[in-house]
């Protein structure tokens, strides 16, 4: 017999979203959480575009124009913020600088949430040596202080954009892994995964096109978080000097290399310091954002 | 008639007109829909639909506890001739737990994990000044475990939650309902997540409790053959309203609505295994696009054209009330 | 030739499953054995083809271990399960895999036992996939085919779970067992979660697909009434063993065990049936972790004897079909 309702959707149902679609709307309503995505949208333009957004070339030196104040304070207008100890233009300075803090950002959080993903997969699902293996790595990982750590690590390997990204990845993938594992241990006893092993689907299959899909979400929240977090350790490593190395610009160094002349001439490290900060604000609205919106718990 | 004839008569509980509402994005859900309901002293009610027709919340809204953006209005609410309405927030929060009580469904989440039993028994005791002193309502705690079954009350009244059985829970949530011996008692599901060995348990307890503490009881439940066994009347809910009242025996042997006559044909029974089940074609209407005629209408296998106006309840026998154009007419199964 | 005609389809032989309990990483280290759970502690059980067997049983017996059990969905502890004639226990999952084709299960929750984020097509269409080797589009297609069978239509074939009632994601559910044409379905409270009037649409359901295509049920659910409508046999389960077995009528009319006894006269009736009272079971379930020696059914049983305590009854026959586990009960073994 038929369902005499079949064709109508089902009570309260909305036109057929994919669970994807339902939360990106409600994204889309938080004002707050839009405002600060089109800010990150900018930094990230002005980062891939720098080379026809910055007005002068970053390594450009000029010792006559040596500290130049902003241009409201008696600079030009040529160089808005000013010009830093060797009369680089801090704006272009700046937008170069972007390149590096988003690249390190994205790059890490992107290879890290890959293996965290694997390795809590695989620890959650398949459980016995595996998990004791990754539990135990991780728990000695946890143990270390994350700045000490990097440092430690750079320490060894030599400054470098590469290394950096290593450095900070080492301890990185952790956090993913830790979420992965804890959605994937209750994930695995749901009933639609006793289904999928009741058809015969394999390890693999279940724990990649099952379970995954379900799990993304906290994922893709806590790594927008962890960008923020890991532009500022990329910072403070530049700020130490373990960073990209002069004369590539990082807002890091950028600051670092204020430091002398905080009284005299404070715009070399604030603005530098003040894009950090506006650019980390504004991920951690987009991520809590991104978490209101996909959070299955706050569902209509 | 005189004034003390007349409030003998009058009923523990009388609701009339009840309507909740629930806004949501681009209109509004009408959980209860115009519900006229009476509960007399010592009787047992049963009431009696599925999930979404509104029979739960119609009675958290009797006890003020259908919280802000849900709205409740009703043209006469009155309990022990009070008029609820015209009662402040304080008067009211008396009033639950000392005279109306109210047991949920899964007693694991309505009870409070983190406290013992002798707290959350003994709280209520003070709360509503039925006991004076700790030691007072501890030992008025424990007589009421007693009383609903629970063994050895003196070691167990300092458990927690978690450590008792899906049973000795149920129990304890109606020892703590019972715990300044109301006037009504609304056990809301109070069978449904338990075994089928227990429920009788649990029911026959809240029988015997009726009976020796002369206490009213509303039963809600989705379970016909527990409203035939236990109740003295009935109400069936369907989609926010209540489209069949009267007492139980009549309503189940000459069901007069077509939604409960499709219940009772769609329940297997023991009297008769092989007797085919027919289902009821289609499913409850969205709460939130609700048609004004009557609700049942797309489903009901006696409609006809003359069926899409909106219908009223109304009484074909003194104390029995179906909501159908069609009542009369219609042949018993 | 003609005995594997009348074979049973599916065969039990003292099924055991047994869960370790959680042990801490310190009493590990200190060398204390985890304590087990016996789930399932020695079922003997034969499943005719093309019959309805019902396992009816409170919570905590057991039956929806046994189902999972026999579809090989938990390792058994011990035992023997054979399906269609073939030793099936020890078989690797590599090697089972294609019988899973012809064994399939329908869960309780129409919620949790379907993946939120997979489309209807998808799911339904998944079995296709991995047995049928069937591509994307053509697991689409033959599921859009197979969706009015169960009372659906096909365009909702792109929806998600979530904008389904309990109801049709039950059908879902259903479709997704039942696909591939499998011979034996574990039904494992397929009605329970779902409200009354939606009950008997799936139960009608589910008849219309065993006349249709000649199916064998194992119906596992609490509710005696809905058991007694749909099944030829019943078994009743008691932490973790089954306690009586037999043809519908002499289990539901004239049982033999004191807790099946029990079980039907605390069952609720419309019509209140002459000659049955309640009879009153004290005390609460004993803790399948560690359960009495004799009889298990001995601390709530209204009729115990000195034997029950200390002596495990074994299945003897009360009439040819109809078995019982109880001292009450002399008779030949079973």
């Amino acid at each position: 017999m038929t369902d005499d309702a079949a064709t109508r959707p089902a009570p309260g149902a909305v036109e057929a979203l994919s669970p994807f679609e339902l939360g990106l709307a409600r994204f889309l309503e938080n004002r707050l959480a839009v405002a600060s995505a089109v800010v990150v949208v900018l930094f990230v333009a002005a980062a891939i575009f720098a080379p026809w957004v910055a007005p002068h070339d970053p390594n450009d030196a000029d010792l006559f124009r040596r500290l130049q104040p902003p241009a409201w304070l008696g600079g030009e207008w040529t160089y808005p913020l000013g010009c830093d100890g060797l009369g680089r233009d801090i704006v272009s300075r700046l937008v170069y600088g972007s390149r590096v803090s988003i690249l390190v950002g994205v790059l890490v959080v992107a290879i890290a949430t890959a293996v965290g993903i694997l390795a809590g997969l695989a620890a959650g699902y398949l459980g016995g040596l595996v998990d004791r293996l990754v539990s135990g790595l991780v728990d000695v990982l946890l143990g270390f202080p994350y700045l000490i750590f990097a440092i430690g690590l750079m320490a060894m390997m030599g400054p470098g954009f590469q290394n950096i990204i290593l450095a900070l990845v080492y301890k990185e993938w952790v956090v993913p892994c830790r979420i992965v594992r804890g959605e994937t241990l209750v994930a695995r006893e749901l009933e639609y995964v006793e289904a999928a092993r009741s058809l015969g689907a394999s390890d693999r299959h279940i724990m990649l096109r099952e379970i995954l899909p379900n799990i993304v979400s906290p994922v893709v929240v806590v790594a927008t978080v962890r960008i923020a977090q890991v532009i500022i350790l990329e910072a403070s490593l530049s700020f130490l000097g373990l960073g990209v190395q002069p004369p590539t610009a990082s807002w890091g160094s950028m600051v670092a290399d204020g430091r002398e002349f905080l009284i005299d001439a404070w715009w070399v490290s604030t603005f530098p310091g003040l894009a950090i900060l506006v650019l980390v604000l504004a991920i951690n609205i987009v991520s809590q954002g991104l978490r209101d919106a996909f959070d299955p718990r706050i569902q209509a | 008639m005189t004034a003390t004839a007349e409030a003998a008569r009058e009923p523990l509980l009388l609701i009339e007109g009840l309507t909740t509402t629930f806004p949501v994005r681009g209109g509004a859900v009408t959980a209860v829909d115009g519900v006229d309901l009476v509960v007399h002293e010592g009787e047992c009610l049963g009431v009696v639909g599925e999930s979404g027709s509104g029979k739960s919340v119609t009675f958290l809204s009797v006890l003020g506890l259908v919280r802000h953006p849900g709205r409740v209005s009703a043209r006469r609410l009155r309990f022990a001739g009070r008029d609820l309405a015209a009662l402040d927030e304080a008067s009211r929060r008396d009033l639950r737990g000392r005279d109306i009580a109210i047991t949920m469904q899964d007693a694991l989440t309505a009870l409070n994990p983190a406290f013992t039993v002798a707290t959350q028994i003994t709280e209520v005791l003070l709360a509503h000044g039925r006991a004076r002193s700790r030691a007072e309502a501890r030992r008025a705690a424990i007589d009421i475990m007693r009383l609903v079954g629970i063994p050895a009350p003196e070691t167990r009244i300092d458990d927690y939650p978690h450590q008792f059985s899906g049973g000795m829970r149920q129990r304890i949530m109606i020892a703590t309902a019972l715990a300044c011996r109301p006037k009504l008692l609304v056990a809301d599901e109070p069978t449904t997540a338990l075994d089928v060995t227990i429920q009788a348990q649990v029911l026959d307890l809240i029988g015997d409790l009726r009976r020796e503490l002369g206490m009213s009881v509303v039963l809600i439940t989705h379970d016909l053959g527990v409203v035939a066994e236990n109740t003295d009347r009935v109400a069936v809910f369907y989609a926010g309203q209540v489209v069949e009242q009267g007492l139980t025996r009549e309503v189940i042997d000459r069901p007069a609505h077509p939604y409960t006559r499709g219940l009772l044909a769609s329940m297997p029974s023991f009297d008769d295994l092989d007797r085919p089940i027919r289902a009821i074609p289609g499913q409850v209407p969205d709460p939130a696009r609700l048609p004004a005629h009557c609700r049942f209408f797309d489903r009901c296998a006696e409609a006809r054209e003359s069926c899409r106006v909106p219908v009223e309840l109304r009484e074909i026998e003194p104390g029995r009330l179906v909501r159908c154009v069609r009542a009369g007419e219609v042949a018993d199964v | 030739m003609s005995e594997t005609a009348h074979a049973p389809l599916l065969e039990a032989r003292d099924l055991v499953k047994r869960f370790p309990l959680p042990v801490g990483f310190v009493d590990r280290m200190l060398g204390r054995v985890p304590g087990e759970v016996g789930a399932v502690a020695g079922v003997s059980l034969a499943v005719d083809r093309g019959e309805t067997l019902g396992v009816i049983g409170e919570s905590g017996c057991g039956k929806s271990t046994l189902g999972r059990v026999l579809l090989k969905l938990y390792e058994a502890t011990s035992g023997e399960i054979r399906f269609d004639g073939a030793d099936i226990t020890a078989m690797s999952e590599a090697a089972f895999r294609p019988l899973r084709r012809r064994m399939q299960i329908v869960f309780q929750d129409p919620y949790a036992s379907l993946n939120p984020r997979r489309t209807v097509g998808e799911i339904v269409g998944l079995p296709l996939r991995l047995h049928d080797g069937a591509g994307r589009r053509e697991a689409e297609e033959r599921a859009a085919e197979f969706l009015p069978h169960v009372g659906l239509s096909s365009h909702h074939l792109r929806r998600y779970p979530h904008q389904f009632s309990g109801g049709q994601r039950q059908r879902i559910g259903i479709a997704r067992a039942l696909i591939l044409n499998p011979d034996f379905v574990v039904c494992d409270e397929p009605v329970s979660a779902l409200d009354v009037s939606i009950q008997a649409q799936i139960l009608e359901l589910l008849q219309q697909f065993k006349a249709e295509s000649g199916l064998t049920y194992l119906f596992i659910s609490h509710d005696l009434a809905v058991v007694g409508r749909v099944s030829r046999r019943i078994a009743v389960m008691y932490l973790g063993q089954v306690v009586e077995i037999g043809p519908r009528d002499a289990i539901l009319r004239a049982s033999a065990h004191p807790y099946t006894r029990a079980l039907i006269a605390a069952a609720p009736r419309l019509r209140p049936e002459p000659g049955v009272e309640r009879i009153h079971l004290g005390g609460d379930l004993p803790s399948p972790i560690s359960p009495p020696p004799g009889c298990r059914f001995q601390t709530r049983c209204p009729v115990v004897k000195q034997i029950c305590t200390r002596v495990a009854p074994v299945p003897t026959v009360v009439a040819p079909g109809h078995h019982v586990s109880c001292h009450l009960h002399q008779g030949e073994p079973a």
